[in-house]
């Protein structure tokens, strides 16, 4: 018996451990929970007047920190900081910003609905219908006819995958880089690069970083849905199953 | 008076080490009971979920013909298990501890059928590798599938599904093989941005060489995801299940009033030996885990498994039902294709 007691007590003070490991990140994980929003929204069509949906961490507009009740026009700036993204409509088009992120948006002329997004640097994920428009980075140059797209920026090269409908890539610095693309759903992710040979600036790229969740959600904001009916987990981090 | 264990059945998911552990307990035939209705509805339980099965692979062989392997899934999954209470025992006596390596393998294929309808297939390849007990290694393959239906893209639109799937469970002891089969209805609900569950209705039946693994259980789901802005997700599992557990102890009279059969077990043997019964039993089974996605389409899962075990009959008419409590912690490395 006196055996067992010992093991007794080495498994009681190991539980112990595990129970006080288990407590504290249950704290920061509520403490992160609360932050952001304990239960979360269901997102629906924003009502006139309001341009955030979400902000979480840093968010600039203008220079200046978003809160809820900021608005959003056509031609402003939005900065994210580290560990931040936000959530935002403007006019037609819903946008998901994630961290690190500066977008300058530019109102086409004599229109006050968007004509151009620059992406300095960042992600963003942007749905819209009906308009045309173009994102530019810092090696891109994207025509878009109302669509889905996600893309990654940086000075060397820039991600894009054409969720849904037609683009025209072009690399900015290659004419001979461009390339139409027509996609039902993720079919033809590029990387744009800038100091490739002429011609060969466009690549193939595989999926990454965003989810046909995240696109209902801001498609949502709008009050339309995808074109697809069935979000694909493939496109999410792998999970045990249930 | 000595304390009891209970096992819960093992069928349906591979990777349910707490209830795998169940599968590896087996009766001798000559304690064996089994009532013939009950056979019968394994039967055609067995016939309605071979069916089911080979409807949903008929239509994937045409879709293959049609359109060639592109697009199927590959998932690898590496785990490290620790259960505390291996045995899953109440009797301090009879509690055994041991850690299992997981290696999992999951094909997946999606097959569009209309716009509002898919069929999504899995051939999964399991095994477990325990430090001390080799007895429990196994090696399980199964196959699965899942006809599901979405009225539309909006983003709260629920999913709802046809499952079905049937296996093999390969053992170092021959007495621990079996094939098991089950068939269910799924529900999946987007609550909000952050929020989603998952529910579902199984039937589960097992086969094996012996009596009584030849049981059946049904089971009642449900887990809430919980999303974090970063792409963490904390989970919350919790399942019940009512039907024939194997229930583990050293000799003791009080399980011949509850057991319908019982025998020695063949790997906790020796001096302290256990013996395998077969009762009628309800189960909690509850998974807290927290889910990190890494670069490269991988993540890292932690989870805490419990389980308790109730008897439906208790031994006499002045003492309570026979309980046992199991838990379990496990470390998963897993990457997509």
């Amino acid at each position: 018996m006196a055996h067992h007691d010992e093991i007794d007590d080495v498994q009681r003070r190991l539980l112990i451990k595990m129970l006080t490991a288990a407590a504290m990140a249950a704290s920061g994980i509520t403490k992160t929970a609360l932050a952001e929003g304990l239960l979360g929204t269901v997102p629906e069509k924003l009502p006139p007047g309001q341009s955030v949906y979400s902000l979480v961490g840093s968010v600039e507009v203008n220079g200046k920190q978003a809160t809820q009740a900021t608005q959003i026009g056509p031609s402003d700036t939005v900065k994210t900081g580290s560990g931040s993204n936000a959530i935002f409509v403007v006019g037609g088009h819903a946008m998901l910003l994630r961290s690190n992120s500066h977008l300058i948006m530019e109102a086409e002329q004599q229109n006050p609905v968007i004509g151009l997004l620059r992406l300095i640097t960042g992600k963003i994920l942007c749905v819209s219908r009906d308009s045309s428009y173009k994102i530019r980075t810092p090696t891109a140059t994207i025509g878009i006819r109302g669509t889905g797209t996600y893309t990654e920026a940086d000075a060397e090269q820039t991600y894009f995958c054409t969720c849904y409908g037609i683009t025209d890539v072009n690399a900015n610095n290659d004419p001979a880089s461009k390339e139409s693309v027509e996609s039902k759903h993720h079919d033809k992710p590029l990387y744009i690069l800038g100091n490739e040979a002429a011609g060969r600036n466009i690549r193939s790229a595989p999926f990454i970083n965003h989810t046909d969740q995240e696109l209902m959600l801001v498609e949502a904001l709008l009050g339309r849905t995808p074109p697809f009916v069935f979000p694909d987990d493939k496109y999410t981090a792998p999970r045990r199953r249930y | 008076m000595r304390r009891h264990q209970f096992r819960p059945r093992c069928a349906g998911y591979r990777r349910d080490s707490i209830t795998r552990q169940e599968a590896q307990i087996s009766l001798c035939r000559p304690y064996s009971v089994l009532l013939s209705p009950q056979r019968q509805k394994q039967s055609s339980f067995s016939r309605l979920c071979i069916t089911a099965l080979l409807s949903m692979l008929s239509v994937f062989a045409v879709h293959v013909r049609a359109q060639g392997l592109d697009g199927l899934s590959i998932m690898l999954d590496g785990a490290y298990t620790h259960d505390y209470n291996l045995t899953n025992a109440s009797a301090w006596d009879d509690k055994r501890s041991d850690s299992a390596a997981n290696f999992n393998l999951d094909v997946g294929k999606t097959l569009a059928l209309s716009e509002h309808t898919r069929l999504a297939l899995h051939g999964l390849l399991d095994t477990q590798v325990f430090a001390n007990y080799e007895g429990l290694d196994r090696l399980s393959l199964d196959v699965e599938g899942e006809f599901m239906y979405r009225a539309s893209g909006e983003f709260s639109t629920p999913t709802f599904g046809i499952v079905s799937g049937l296996g093999r469970d390969e053992f170092r002891s021959d007495l621990r093989k079996n094939d098991h089969y089950f068939v269910g209805i799924t529900w999946r609900q987007p609550v909000t941005d952050r929020i989603n569950l998952y529910a579902a209705l199984k039937d589960n039946v097992s086969h094996s060489d012996n009596n009584v693994f030849n049981g059946s259980y049904r089971s009642a789901q449900m887990n809430l995801d919980y999303g974090f802005s970063n792409s963490h997700t904390l989970y919350l599992g919790t399942e019940y299940r009512d039907g024939y557990l194997v229930s583990s102890s050293g000799p003791d009279l009080v399980y011949h009033n509850v057991a319908a059969a019982w025998m020695k077990d063949d790997i906790f043997t020796g001096v302290d030996g256990l013996t395998d019964y077969r009762v009628a039993a309800r189960t909690w089974l509850m998974r807290l885990g927290y889910n990190v996605p890494l670069a490269g389409k991988s993540s890292i899962d932690i989870s805490w498994r419990v389980a308790r075990s109730t008897s439906d009959l208790a031994p006499d008419p002045v003492a309570s039902s026979i309980r046992y409590v199991g838990n379990q912690l496990s470390i998963d490395y897993l990457a997509g294709f």
